[in-house]
């Protein structure tokens, strides 16, 4: 996710909102969370992918129950 | 920024990561495609195994055969299943309608030669991942467009 987000940073997350396409979420995903930025939204699924292309090549759909918050701020 | 981080004492931070392993988006269906022939060559050997006239080193090469067979079948399904969670996206169904299904039977395939000695579901086996080979290059040609 690098230039937007680096390793070492943190962020806060809402999840009030639904993710639109642009916003960076936090999702559940292989026993993890991840971050990454919302391309695309379905009825019951976003599509995302990395800002950084050389590191985070493939696309993901990831079901609205795994979001567990829209980025808000980044401290 | 710093000061804010205040807020990490009401809300404790997770680790969060960027990809889940390394993202070297490399998928290829050639691995099953060995693991199923190398089915096929071990059910050869098995079935050709004489009880009668067999030595000692006969017998090894006889279990050994039989656990290459379970071993190459039980990395052909792992394959498999590489390729259909992970290379495979929703939006390969609309290419695919069967893909599910095909990936299923050829799964099932996998266990159904560790259970037995018997080359038409061998060379079943080798078809089904071959059909699967051929998916994959149409699937690919379409993502690199």
């Amino acid at each position: 996710m690098e230039l937007a987000f680096c390793d070492g940073d943190h962020v806060l997350t809402f999840n009030w909102i639904k993710p639109q396409a642009g916003d960076v979420i936090v999702f559940k995903s292989c026993d993890i969370w991840k971050i990454k930025r919302v391309i695309k939204t379905s009825a019951d699924s976003v599509f995302v992918a990395g800002d950084n292309k050389k590191l985070s090549s493939r696309e993901e759909s990831v079901e609205r129950k795994q979001v567990v918050g829209k980025v808000i701020l980044k401290y | 920024m710093k000061r804010l981080r205040i807020i990490d004492r009401v809300f404790p931070p997770q680790i969060v990561y960027a990809h889940c392993d390394v993202p070297c988006g490399i998928y290829d269906p050639k691995p099953t495609q060995i693991a199923a022939e190398t089915v096929i060559k071990m059910v050869e050997k098995i079935q050709a195994f004489d009880n009668k006239t067999a030595t000692v080193s006969d017998r090894n090469t006889f279990v050994r055969a039989v656990w290459t067979k379970e071993e190459h079948a039980r990395r052909c399904k792992e394959e498999l299943l590489v390729l259909w969670t992970d290379f495979f996206k929703p939006e390969h169904l609309k290419m695919f309608p069967k893909l599910h299904d095909t990936f299923w039977k050829a799964a099932k395939l996998c266990s159904q030669n560790k259970q037995t000695v018997d080359m038409k579901t061998a060379k079943e086996l080798k078809r089904a991942v071959d059909d699967i080979a051929k998916i994959f290059s149409k699937a690919k040609a379409v993502s690199q467009k």
